[in-house]
This record gives structure tokens, C-alpha cells and sequence, in this order.
């Protein structure tokens, strides 16, 4: 066996003791010594003398022989584990099938390399029964020792699908196999292949198929069919089609059955469409009722397509049945309501039309009367006013004032809420027309604001203007109808603003204008208060006629509840809105936006006035202000005045401007700025009384409330050197008559030229229980004394004609002639002077007595000079 | 005068009470007196004024300062005495604006009057 046999030498358990250089050789390796050959060559040997092995995909026929100590195995090489030849290997590997052997005495189990890489085992492991159920999926485990058994006993075919994860993923292996008998030895051998792609197509054919059954059932869809064979066609449909109907079982396919069942005026349609179904292949869809055998009728949708076979000819129809009994009541039922209904709504829709007619006939009838009756109050109204006018201007009591004055105010507030009237009649008519004239935004916004300007001041609220005017231009619209707009605004701003609960009493309006396009501009004015506010309901009935924001309002504000009405229409008229924010006791903001068109007539521009403008200290805000519109209409040249700088000269300025809002700095400046021409302060409201005491010789205005149009018109008369009458008049009661001069024989003489010092000082020494002649200057006081004997002269000094001096002169001259005792004279006057006192003394007068004259110093000279009078 | 300016009062209600006593019908015909008085001599001061009359400008502030002062219009009484003061040299703009601010307190003094008696 030396030489080129190829063979091995093992011991009794058939493990490998050597291996010849020929063995070596054919198999390709020489590490085998202490191997099994069985294991080596995954073949069984142990029990035949003979058996084909695979090392290597390679494959073996192992012939044994015993020796002394074990046996001596000779290789041969074959090419398959089939002797038949190579053709059958091929065929089962290119068919992916695996092949195993299960020994059932021996346990033991053969698996081809296909089999090993199915299952995920290398090549050279060998694996034993149990390893080989342990990869199967728990679930399945059962199949095989089931199957296995009942095959080798009772013969029952092996054959079933089990489940393994191989390469991470779940597969489907089909299993097969049969007995194999040699001798007393037994086998099982078969074949594996993966079936995962049939498998789960299988399954997932299943599942469509059952989840359409269920989805059929659920709906209690019926399913019908029909086949053609040759010139006949075959019907049948499923239980749920047959219990739709009512019919047995045994009915099933009988389509007689069905046409019976149609009910009679349905069946000619019916049938008709069947027939034209099957046919042209058009789609079978028909409505229909039928009368079961109970006499119920039901209402039934079906609907089937047509199939063709290879030839093109219609040869089947599927289609389904389903029972709308219940969805047709319903549907009537909803048809009944909806009919009952819509008569109810006719019904309904007819008196409201009615209704409204009525109100429209009802609102005209009131509109016309109340247009009627305001014009008829009006005039003899007009008379009252002029005629309480008239009456005003004459000469009255006080008492009498008062009641024309509240008679006057009545009828002007009467006047005013008649021609609200008026204007919501012409409105809601459609008679109002709006003018288009030409005119200035800023005399317009003058105009209203020096309405509330003074009972703003006189209620406590701060009123603020702030006009951005550096756009603007002439514009051309209904300035009489937007000037009510406003002014009705900023009234209810006054208006609700001025409220106990309320402490913070603030009005701010802003004026913007901004340019649209060549020929058009937009006005926006926004008034902002922090009055008693409203809630966002009050908001939306706030521009309904009539209607105020509470009832309470109305008690508490007074007024019609038609002005915001008004304004809200005007302001759609002109094509501009008005926007309305407000928050409950914070306060509202009332914008007002409205377009006007510009006035694009030629005018010559106006050559700006220099303006001299000093700052003096810190600019304040509103002073900052006052000097933005004063660059938009002036000339303006600027200096600013603080401690370290200097009064440097300016250019020549008709006009001089101080804007400060420090007292101490506008003191150290006092000097210089007083020399100028024209000059006007303007400072912070604040500061205004205190400035123009301190500065008694300067004008000096507040910086808010202030308008535009009105810092032009202040600065236009601070260039006027005369006082016009006209701005000095206010009217006062008729001064009583001067106190009687004449003598009615009292020791007391008073020598006073001022009607209103004649009376008080009578007043006080009648409270004194004294009584005096009057004498109303100098001489005449003289001409008295010379005629009668008083005990106490009290003169004023300054008088016209002979004054207290001469008088005292001229007395003490007389006396002196006549020998007659100096009469006590007493000097009443307004100067305190010590030369005016030693004046007094050196010509003779006694002793003096301050004006005004206080009631405890007449006392004490009454106590002093006249007590002790000769 | 020593008190400031600023601290000075349009009516001073004390002052004629302590002249007359607290006899309210008795003053309120002294405050209205007074007014008619201011109304009239106003008048002529603006007179006086756009003819330049400074002496009888003088003489008309001074006959109504010493009436201004017994009812205690203490904001009235300074300036006719600053108007007296100004008509010695002849200073116009300032009186203009003393004039100005004359006729305002007249004015605050009636509507203080008013609005005292309701």
C-alpha cells in the first residue's frame, strides 16, 4: 500500500494515526492526524466497509479494511456523492436544493453544503439532531419530530414549511423526504429549499383575500357572479347576496329566483341593463327595489364589469348588491324635514319682509317728520338765541346774568342736537354732500383745539398738540364736516377724561400728513386719552345711532348718543375711517384717517420771516417741538445759551424766540435777551406762572397746548406795538355810584379820590361806630374844613387837582391866620417810604396811616387822634 | 415787597377780611366793586398806553394798585406797580406785556369769583 496509493491508517475508533504522501496529495492537506475520518470526510464508516465523503466540496469513495489495530481506509475520488455521475449533483445545485440523510438509529445527520448554507453552519461543522431543531423557529420545533415519526411509522408523507432566521431575516424552507431502508439500517433522506418568496406571497394573498371578506361582510355587501359557457351563462352569488334577498340556500345560482323578486315597475329597466352589460361590456349600475317574499320592499344598489377572455369576448361579470333600505328611509325622512322646513322658512322669510317694509315705511315717516320738526324748532330757536343775545348785552343784575346765560346755553345746546338730527336725516338719507374747498390743516386743527383749549386748562387735563406738518400742502375737501369729526372726538375725549375715578388727566393729539400720489394726501389725527376707556362690546355699538357706550353714560356724560354715529358716517362719506382702541378705566385712542386731495393750484411760496431762536439751558421736549414747527414756517436761526457761552451777535431778526425751561439760567441771561426786539419765551406748562411772574416784562407762553396756526399767530403779535381795545374788555356789573360827597354835618372828614377807598374806608369807620363827610380831592376837602369843624381829617396824598399836601398846607396856613387849634390830620397812603413819612410830618399832617387800611390801625388812630380831640 | 413773585396770589380772600371783617355779603359787593373798577381803569391804561401817556399811565396804575390791594388781588397789585415803575422810563414793550398779563389776571380774578360763588 506504499507508493501511490492514496490511504490512511486509523485505530478501531476510525480516528487517523497516518496518512500516506498519495493521501496528502489527493486531498490537499496533511493536518489530519488524530481526526475522525468520519468527521473529517462527513461520511458514516463505522458500519460498512464502503462510503462516498466530501472534503473540501470535493468528493471521496472510502473503501475500509481491519487490521491488527484498527483498519486501513483507501481513497478514491469521485466526482459526486452519486456514483450515477456529476449530472445529478449539478442539477440539484443549480436548483438551490439542499439535501440531507437523517440516520434513525444512529441519530446521526448528514447535510450537503447547500443544506449547511440554508441553515447559516460553516462547511466543516458538523451538527447532531438536536443543534438542528434548536435553529428552527420555537413555533415550529413541533413540525418535525411530528412529521418524522409518523412517516417512519405509519408512512405519512414528509413533507411541511417551517420558518428559520438566516442571515438576520426570517425565511421559509420547504422539507421533503422518505424512508430509505438498507439492510437493518434506516435512513430519511430529502431535500430542503427556500420557499420564503411563495410563502409570503401566499400569505400575504390570504390576507387580502380575508380582509376583503371582512370589509364585504361588515358593509353586508353581497358578491354576484356570472360565467359565460358558451352561449349560456352561469349565475351564482354569496350567502350575504342571498340573505339581502331572503332567498334559501338552495336558490343560489337560479337567477329566475331574483327576477322574481324585482319589483315590477323596476324589472324591465333592470333586466334591460343586465342584458346590455353583457352585451356591450358596459358597466352594469342600477337602482332598484325589490318585494321579498314577506312583502317588505327593499331598495337595493348593484353594480358589476364586465371581463373579457384571450379572444376579447365578454365572458364573465363580477359585481356586487347592497341593501340601501335604511339610507333610503333616512333620506326620505331628511327630505320631509327639509321640505317642512323650507315652507317654515317662506313663511318666515314673508312676515319679515313684510315686517321690514313697515320699519322702512315707519323710519321714513319718522325721518321726514323729524327733518320737518327740526327745521320748524329751529327758526324760532334762532330767535331765541339772538334775542337772549341782545339781552345779554344789556344792563342786568347778576341774578338776571345768570338766568339768561343758562337760558342761552339751553338753547344753543337744543340748537346743536337739532342739527345732529338734521345731519343723521340727511345722511341716512343720502342727501349729504360734501364740500371741496380749500384750506389749511393747521388752522383747522387751531380752530378745534382752542374750543377745549381753555375748559381742558379750567378741568385740570393736560392737553398736548404734537403736528408733524414738514409734508404738508393746501388741501381741498369738506373742512367743516371734518372739523365736526374732530371736534366731536376731542369733546368726548374732554368729556371722559374729566371723571372723578380718573387721576391722570392726559389728552394727546397728533397730527401726521402724508402724501399718496400728485394729487392726493392722507390726513391722520390721533386722539388719545386716558379717560374711563370702554370694553370691546361698548366698541362695537359705539357708531350706532342713539346708542351710547353705556347706558349709563348718558345719566352720568349727558349727551345724544348721535355725534359718534355722525362721525363714523361722515368719515365714510369723505372715504377715511376712524380706528378705536380703548381698555377698560385706562383710556381710548380715537384715529382718525381721511383722504383729502391736494390743491395743485400755482400760489407763490411764501419767503420764510428770520427767526432769532435762543436755547436757553436744556431743551425740553415740547420745546423741541415748538422749535420743529418753528424751522417748518421760520427762518430759523439758532444760538444755544448755557453758562459758559457767550451772548454772541445774530443776524438781524424781526423775531426773537426763547425757548427754556430753567428759571435760573434764563435769570443770568435776563440782561442781554431783554434788549431784544419782539422777544417771546416759550416754556414748559409747568413753568408758565412761575415765568411769567419772575419775568413780568417778557411774553411768556406755555409750550403746550400749543398749535402751529397759533405760534404763527403769536409771533405775528408780539410785532404789534398797540394794544388793541378790543383784547381789554371784560365785563364786569356797573360800578355803584361814587359815595355822595356833601356834608351832613360829621366831626370826621375823609379826603379820598378813589371811589373804591371812599368806601371802604366809610365802611370801616362806620364799623367803628365813626361817621365822616367825604370830600372827593384837595380843594374840595378844603372848601369842607373851611365850613365846618371836624375833629379828625384822614386824606389821601395823591390826588388830581389840589392833592393831600397842598390841602394840609393850606389848612395849617388858616389855622395859623385864624388862631384856631390844628385840626388833627391824618395821611392815608399807599407809599411806606420814610421820605414820604417825613414829608407828611414837615408839612404838618399828624400822622399816617398805611394803604389798605387795616381795621385794627384806624382803630388805634381813631383811639389816638380823635378821642382826645378838642 | 418781600414776598417773591411766583408766591404771589390772583385773590387773596384773607386780605379783605381782615380790612372789613368776615361779612361775606359786604365783600363780594367790595369784589365786585372792584372789578367794575379794574374794567374801567383797564381801559384807560391801554389808552394811555397806545398814546404814550406815561405820566397818566403812571397815575392810573398807581389809583388802582391801592384798590387792588384791599381785596387782595396781590398778582394785579405787582404789576401796576411794576407798571408805575416802567411808565418812569418809558420802557413800552415791557408794559405791553405787564398790560398783557394785567387784563389775564382780571380776567382769572372774575372767573375765581364766579366759580366761588357757585
Amino acid at each position: 500500500m506504499e507508493g501511490s496509493i492514496p490511504f490512511l491508517v486509523t485505530d478501531k475508533a476510525l480516528l487517523i494515526k497516518s496518512i500516506s504522501p498519495a493521501a496528502v496529495e489527493l486531498l490537499g492537506c496533511k493536518e489530519v492526524l488524530g481526526l475522525s475520518v468520519q468527521a473529517l470526510l462527513n461520511l458514516e464508516l463505522d458500519k460498512v466497509d464502503s462510503a462516498i465523503g466530501c472534503y473540501k466540496n470535493r468528493y471521496f469513495k472510502l473503501y475500509k479494511y481491519g487490521t491488527t489495530n484498527g483498519y486501513s481506509v483507501v481513497l478514491q475520488k469521485c466526482n459526486t456523492v452519486f456514483d450515477e455521475g456529476s449530472f445529478l449533483a449539478d442539477a440539484i445545485n443549480s436548483a438551490n436544493i439542499g439535501l440531507w440523510r437523517y440516520n434513525l438509529d444512529s441519530k446521526h445527520v448528514y447535510l450537503s453544503d447547500i443544506t449547511k448554507q440554508f441553515l447559516g453552519i460553516e462547511d466543516d461543522v458538523q451538527v447532531t439532531w438536536r443543534q438542528l431543531i434548536c435553529l428552527v423557529h420555537k413555533d415550529d420545533r413541533a413540525l418535525f419530530p411530528l412529521f418524522f415519526e409518523n412517516h417512519a411509522q405509519f408512512g405519512v408523507p414528509l413533507q411541511f414549511e417551517f420558518r428559520l432566521k438566516s442571515a438576520g431575516q426570517k425565511r421559509w424552507f420547504a422539507l421533503k423526504g422518505s424512508l430509505a431502508k438498507r439492510g437493518a439500517l434506516q435512513w430519511i433522506n430529502g431535500t430542503l429549499q427556500d420557499c420564503t418568496i411563495e410563502k409570503n406571497t401566499v400569505i400575504a394573498l390570504n390576507d387580502a383575500d380575508e380582509s376583503k371578506q371582512l370589509a364585504i361582510e361588515a358593509g353586508k355587501i353581497g358578491t354576484w357572479r356570472a360565467t359565460k359557457s358558451g352561449n349560456l351563462w352561469r349565475w351564482k352569488w354569496d350567502m350575504l347576496a342571498n340573505t339581502i334577498f331572503k332567498l334559501e340556500p338552495k336558490d343560489i345560482g337560479d337567477l329566475n329566483k331574483w327576477v322574481e323578486l324585482l319589483h315590477p315597475e323596476d324589472r324591465p329597466k333592470v333586466l334591460a341593463a343586465l342584458d346590455e352589460s353583457l352585451k356591450t361590456g358596459i358597466e352594469f349600475k342600477q337602482h332598484y327595489r325589490s318585494i321579498l317574499k314577506n312583502g317588505d320592499v327593499i331598495y337595493v344598489f348593484a353594480q358589476g364589469r364586465v371581463g373579457k377572455n384571450y379572444k376579447g369576448e365578454h365572458c364573465r361579470i363580477d359585481g356586487v348588491c347592497i341593501d340601501q333600505t335604511e339610507i333610503h328611509k333616512a333620506q326620505q325622512a331628511l327630505k320631509e324635514l327639509n321640505t317642512e322646513l323650507e315652507t317654515r322658512v317662506n313663511d318666515r322669510t314673508a312676515e319679515l319682509h313684510n315686517t321690514l317694509q313697515k320699519a322702512e315705511r315707519a323710519n321714513k315717516v319718522k325721518s321726514e317728520f323729524l327733518s320737518m320738526i327740526s327745521h320748524e324748532l329751529r327758526t324760532p330757536l334762532n330767535g331765541i338765541i339772538g334775542a337772549l343775545d341782545l339781552l345779554a348785552h344789556c344792563q342786568l343784575t347778576s341774578e338776571s346774568k345768570d338766568l339768561v346765560y343758562t337760558a342761552s346755553t339751553s338753547a344753543n345746546h337744543l340748537i346743536t342736537i337739532l342739527n345732529d338730527l338734521l345731519d343723521l336725516n340727511k345722511i341716512e338719507a343720502g342727501k349729504l354732500e360734501l364740500e371741496t374747498v380749500v384750506f389749511e390743516l393747521p388752522t383747522l386743527v387751531s380752530e378745534v383745539v382752542s374750543t377745549f383749549a381753555a375748559s381742558a386748562k379750567e378741568k385740570g387735563i393736560s392737553l398736548n398738540i404734537y403736528e408733524d406738518l414738514a409734508q404738508l400742502q393746501p388741501l381741498k375737501g369738506d373742512e367743516n364736516r371734518f372739523r365736526q369729526i374732530l371736534l366731536n372726538i376731542l369733546g368726548n375725549a374732554i368729556k371722559f377724561t374729566n371723571t372723578q375715578g380718573v387721576k391722570q388727566k392726559h389728552i394727546t393729539l397728533n397730527a401726521q400728513f402724508k402724501q399718496l400720489n400728485i394729487y392726493q394726501g392722507e390726513v391722520t389725527i390721533s386722539i388719545s386719552d386716558t379717560g374711563v376707556g370702554m370694553s370691546k362690546e361698548t366698541i362695537n355699538k359705539l357708531f350706532t345711532p342713539f346708542t351710547q357706550a353705556e347706558k349709563s353714560t348718558t345719566r352720568k356724560f349727558g349727551g345724544t348718543g348721535l355725534g359718534l354715529s355722525i362721525c363714523g358716517k361722515l368719515i365714510d362719506l369723505m372715504g377715511g375711517q376712524i380706528i378705536v382702541e380703548s381698555e377698560l378705566h385706562k383710556g381710548s385712542v380715537f384715529t382718525i384717517k381721511a383722504p383729502f386731495w391736494l390743491d395743485i393750484s400755482e400760489r407763490e411760496a411764501r419767503e420764510k420771516t428770520p427767526l432769532a431762536c435762543y436755547v436757553v439751558g436744556q431743551l425740553s421736549f415740547d420745546n423741541a417741538h415748538l422749535l420743529k414747527l418753528a424751522h417748518v414756517f421760520y427762518d430759523v436761526t439758532l444760538r444755544e445759551l448755557n453758562s459758559a457761552s457767550k451772548m454772541n451777535a445774530m443776524p438781524p431778526a424781526q423775531l426773537h424766540l426763547v425757548l427754556s425751561s430753567e428759571i435760573d439760567s434764563m435769570r443770568f441771561w435776563l440782561p442781554q435777551l431783554e434788549q431784544l426786539p419782539n422777544l417771546i419765551v416759550y416754556t414748559d406748562a409747568s413753568l408758565q406762572s412761575q415765568f411769567a411772574l419772575s419775568f413780568v416784562q417778557l411774553a411768556v407762553y406755555p409750550n403746550q397746548p400749543l398749535t402751529a396756526h397759533q405760534l404763527c399767530s403769536q409771533l405775528e403779535a408780539q410785532q404789534q406795538e398797540q394794544l388793541n381795545m378790543d383784547d381789554f374788555t371784560f365785563d364786569a356789573e356797573p360800578q355803584d355810584k361814587t359815595v355822595e360827597s356833601g356834608t351832613c354835618g360829621h366831626d370826621i372828614l375823609l379826603v379820598e379820590d378813589n371811589p373804591f377807598n371812599q368806601k371802604l374806608i366809610k365802611n370801616q369807620l362806620e364799623k367803628l361806630g365813626f361817621h365822616c363827610d367825604v370830600a372827593s380831592n384837595g380843594a374840595e376837602g378844603f372848601n369842607f374844613w373851611h365850613s365846618h369843624h371836624y375833629k379828625l381829617i384822614l386824606t389821601d396824598c395823591h390826588m388830581p387837582e389840589v392833592d393831600g399836601y397842598e390841602m394840609t398846607k393850606q389848612i395849617r396856613t388858616e389855622e395859623a391866620k385864624s388862631e384856631q387849634p390844628p385840626v388833627p390830620i391824618i395821611a392815608v397812603t399807599g407809599a411806606v417810604m420814610q421820605g414820604e413819612k417825613d414829608m407828611c410830618t414837615s408839612i404838618g399832617m399828624n400822622d399816617f396811616l398805611c394803604k389798605p387800611v387795616r381795621l385794627t390801625d384806624i382803630k388805634l388812630i381813631m383811639e389816638r387822634w380823635y378821642e382826645h380831640s378838642a | 415787597m418781600n414776598t417773591q413773585p411766583d408766591e404771589l396770589k390772583t385773590l387773596n380772600r384773607e386780605t379783605i377780611i381782615d380790612l372789613v371783617g368776615d361779612e361775606p355779603d359786604k365783600i363780594q359787593k367790595f369784589h365786585t366793586e372792584f372789578l367794575a373798577q379794574a374794567a374801567t381803569v383797564l381801559k384807560t391804561i391801554v389808552q394811555s398806553f397806545n398814546i404814550n401817556d406815561f405820566g397818566e399811565l403812571k397815575s392810573q396804575a398807581h389809583f388802582l394798585k391801592t384798590s387792588a390791594r384791599a381785596v387782595g388781588a396781590e398778582r394785579s397789585a405787582y404789576f401796576l406797580e411794576t407798571i408805575e415803575r416802567y411808565s418812569l422810563t418809558k420802557n413800552k414793550s415791557a408794559i405791553k406785556q405787564i398790560i398783557i398779563k394785567l387784563n389775564g389776571e382780571f380776567i382769572a380774578i372774575k372767573k375765581e369769583l364766579t366759580n366761588g360763588e357757585h
